[in-house]
């Protein structure tokens, strides 16, 4: 059993050296610019500069392809009701109670490809990402707000030891299963209460299991004189680098684009 | 000044615990006594091994050994802080390493380099120190090759080395080691001891491995043995491996060859019983063959 | 009766490249009644083997693998039954427990059999008495059982379903030397008292000496040595090869007896070798 968060995909691109920070900005920068864009100028300008990341950061297209499947309902559900529901001007055609607008399809288009671009642009952050790297550029960013009083340090070193104990508990999880099929417990029972009742004699010992460990990891952390954040030193440390520079650039040419793209190339 | 590192004087403990009470079947609250009087020193550099059967307190000792636990009565004195003393807390923790049972509850790196790190960067520790520290320390446990490796990818007796180092690091005087070969097979087991008592002869590293296989007191300087919270009987390895009586009492086992002559004693031979190894009884035996003591009978 | 396995291959992630194969080729009959040691490094693919015994791990689709229980093979469809037959205590059992009392928790595989409260009462008693239980603790919450009658607990609940076969892995892992002793004499008494078949895995050779009647030793994914204690620690330098050693106390009599051939080497556990030195030293009461 093989539970792998964030899919990380092992590389050296410029995305897969860049600090964290970096691509979580960019991340998010991409997705405030996708809502913006509202052309299919734009969107097709946006296509270009996410696939030319994915090349460059060497992201197989069939990985991409996969993480969309997952979400084939989400894109399907959104098409349907912006086909149904969207009141434009000019009717296509009528299914049953329910006029299809040109403007509808076009809308319902846009959705999509909106989607996809967002996905894909997430993705790219994951995929070349470790999840520990992930925590590390969230507590950066996220440590201005600790003026606020929010515990940034507390989070991720939460975060960081629930990843550490994935293998853990999912090696766990298999063990029990096993051991209470060998006992007679039915994981395949077409009835409901069964299958109910099967799943609270995982949870339940999954669950103790889970408290002791805290209890004990707790422990052995004070032991080691672990006392929160204040005062600690870092192993790991955020460092920018040229591929940061390479990332900044490439986002400001974006940026440029989809402002032109906003207030018209007239101007040029 | 005397050359004590750790000393306990008439500890207690006790903890309350729920229970059903027998008549009125609420919950009442009943004081379990864990360890009860219990005296004794750990000079700087020894090697002292507590054996005992589970749950005859000897967690719990190691546990106030550190701080981790206040004693209910009675003091423990670590490198001369009294262990109360909240405030020096940290002192005696930094001071005083502790190696848990369960090899997979106390690990917190995301790989064996990190989790060395991890008592170094909550002492505040500049990371270029940390980085030699870790080469230093991975080397002393030999899982030099082993910097990147993801945790859950070694095994038991590895993860309890890569605890060793991570303590190592932060340079303490004295590593506790808490049941800390109990979940582990017979090689892990072996690697475990040799690394702790490396560290003892090499390091000066005060050493108090708490065990319940008899196997492993063999090479400590002194052995004490615990049942009931109270203390048994304390000596040397040898003097420990002849009161074979006070071992079965105690819940415990002694290795093959020292059962042997035990219970050839018993039956009443004229055998010494203060045999540790099998090595010693393969000499011995053929001490007792050159003298004629034992020799080829016809049947 | 017995449990076969023929020509058994396992190969855990298959074209990937975390690809491993855990055994190989494996043929092994286990035969009512026999009180078998398995021993081999922690990956040797014991643990991996002993799945397959009631069809955790199943044969791989497109292989002639096997594994025929009292004749039956083993399917997919009569897998469940065969789990009635083949009982599997796994290591560390305790932290499976999930029951509010000890009394719900060992008769958790019953509750399919559709017996009478009687019935199950009376079978519940039976498997607390065996694994050495008393009456009054079946009202406990487990939780406020110490580790190693918890242990019990979940061995109980395993053996309350009467299997021809138990499957012991480690059972004794973690546990003080009494505590250990008490697992294994249970072991021992099951088979002699009900004639179960008992497979124990242990890291300890001492104690596979001190009561098993068969032992397979295991090596990379294969069965590497198969026979009586006496043949398999007859082989001293063959386990060496494997990383793995014969029993403290047989160690020391093969060495005597390499110097003194008239002193027995046939020596496997302590009591095996007060015997041989009683009859050669001077003095004693016998």
């Amino acid at each position: 059993m093989k539970i792998s968060i964030g899919q990380y995909v092992p590389g050296n691109s410029v995305f897969h050296r860049a600090d964290p920070r970096t691509k979580i900005l960019w991340t998010i920068a991409m997705m405030v610019l996708l809502l913006i864009i509202n052309s299919f100028v734009g969107y097709a300008i946006a296509a270009v500069f996410v696939i030319v990341a994915l090349i460059i950061s060497r992201i197989n297209i069939g990985l991409i392809l996969k993480s969309l499947k997952t979400v084939t309902f989400l894109i399907v559900f959104t098409m349907i009701l912006n086909l149904l529901f969207y009141k434009g001007e000019t009717v296509l055609f009528t299914l049953w109670k329910f006029d299809i607008y040109l403007e509808g399809v076009m809308f319902s288009l846009k959705m999509i490809i909106r989607i996809i671009l967002l996905i894909s642009a997430t993705s790219l952050l994951t995929f070349t990402t470790t999840s520990v790297m992930l925590t590390d550029g969230l507590e950066r960013l996220l440590k201005p707000l600790t003026v606020f009083g929010f515990p940034a340090h507390d989070v991720s070193m939460m975060m960081s030891i629930a990843l550490r104990f994935i293998p853990t508990f999912s090696e766990e999880t298999d063990r029990i299963i096993k051991a209470q099929s060998s006992r007679g417990a039915d994981f395949d029972s077409p009835n409901l209460y069964e299958k109910i009742k099967s799943f609270v004699s995982i949870l339940i010992p999954l669950f103790i299991g889970a408290f002791r460990r805290a209890e004990e990891l707790a422990t052995a952390m004070e032991a080691k004189c672990y006392r929160g954040g204040e005062g600690r030193t870092r192993l790991r440390v955020l460092k920018f680098s040229s591929a940061d520079v390479v990332i900044l650039i490439y986002s400001i040419i974006f940026l440029i684009f989809v402002i032109f793209e906003k207030i018209g190339w007239q101007w040029l | 000044m005397n050359d004590n590192y750790v000393t306990l004087e008439n500890v207690y403990y006790s903890y309350e615990v729920s229970e059903n009470d027998e008549n009125s079947d609420a919950m009442v609250g009943v004081t379990q006594m864990a360890v009860e009087n219990i005296s004794f020193s750990v000079k700087k550099g020894e090697f002292i091994a507590i054996a005992g059967r589970n749950g005859s307190g000897k967690s719990t000792i190691a546990r106030l050994m550190n701080a981790l636990l206040d004693p209910t009565e009675g003091v423990v004195i670590v490198n001369g802080i009294d262990t109360k003393d909240n405030e020096k807390i940290w002192d005696i923790r930094s001071n005083v390493g502790m190696v848990f049972q369960n090899p997979d509850n106390q690990i917190v790196g995301m790989s064996v380099e990190e989790d060395v790190a991890f008592g170094m960067e909550n002492l505040g520790i500049p990371r270029d120190e940390m980085l030699t520290k870790i080469d230093k320390c991975l080397k002393t446990v030999k899982l030099e090759n082993e910097r990147k490796t993801e945790p859950h990818l070694l095994s038991g007796g590895q993860k309890q080395r890569v605890a060793i180092a991570g303590i190592l690091a932060m340079q303490p005087s004295c590593i506790v080691l808490d049941e800390a070969t109990a979940m582990l097979d017979p090689d892990g087991r072996k690697d475990v001891i040799f690394t702790v008592h490396k560290l003892n002869r090499e390091e000066g590293i005060t050493i108090i491995l708490i065990t319940h296989h008899m196997d492993e007191i063999v090479g400590a300087d002194r052995v004490i043995i615990i049942d009931e919270g109270h203390i048994l009987c304390s000596g040397t390895p040898k003097e420990i491996f002849t009161a074979d009586d006070v071992i079965k009492k105690a819940g415990l086992e002694l290795p093959q060859t020292a059962k042997m002559f035990n219970l050839l004693r018993k039956s009443g031979f004229d055998v010494r019983r203060d045999i540790l190894s099998a090595d010693e009884a393969f000499e011995y035996i053929k001490e007792l063959i050159a003298s004629g003591k034992i020799q080829r009978r016809c049947e | 009766m017995s449990v076969k396995i023929e020509n058994i291959n396992c190969t855990y992630m298959p074209k990937t490249p975390f690809e491993k194969t855990a055994l190989y080729d494996i043929n092994v009959e286990i035969k009512k009644g026999e009180l078998v040691g398995i021993i081999g490094h922690t990956g040797s693919g014991k643990s991996t083997l002993l799945q397959h015994f009631n069809g955790l791990i199943m044969p791989p689709k497109n292989s002639d693998g096997k594994v025929i229980i009292d004749g039956e093979v083993l399917t997919k469809k009569n897998v469940r039954e065969i789990r009635k037959k083949v009982g599997y205590v796994f290591q560390y059992p305790e932290y499976q427990l999930f029951e509010e009392t000890v009394y719900k928790d060992i008769a958790f595989g019953l509750k399919k059999l559709k017996l009478t409260e009687e019935e199950e009462r009376s079978a519940v008693l039976k498997a607390a008495v065996t694994v050495g239980l008393s009456e009054d603790i079946l009202e406990k919450s487990v939780y406020d059982l110490s580790g190693g009658q918890k242990r019990r607990v979940a061995i109980a609940g395993v053996i309350v379903m009467n299997p021809d076969y138990l499957i012991l892995d480690e059972p004794a892992a973690g546990l003080d030397p009494a505590g250990k002793f008490d697992i294994l004499s249970f072991a021992k008494k099951l088979r002699e008292e009900r004639g179960t078949a008992v497979v124990i895995v242990s890291h300890s050779m001492e104690d596979i000496a001190e009561i098993a009647d068969r032992i397979i030793v295991m090596n990379d994914g294969r069965i590497v040595m198969d026979g009586s204690p006496c043949e398999i620690f007859s082989k001293k330098e063959k386990l060496n090869e494997i990383g793995l050693s014969v029993p403290e106390i047989t160690d020391l009599f093969i060495r005597l007896n390499a110097e003194f051939p008239w002193i027995s080497k046939e020596v496997y556990t302590v009591e095996d070798s007060v015997k041989v030195l009683a009859s050669l030293l001077d003095g004693g009461d016998a």
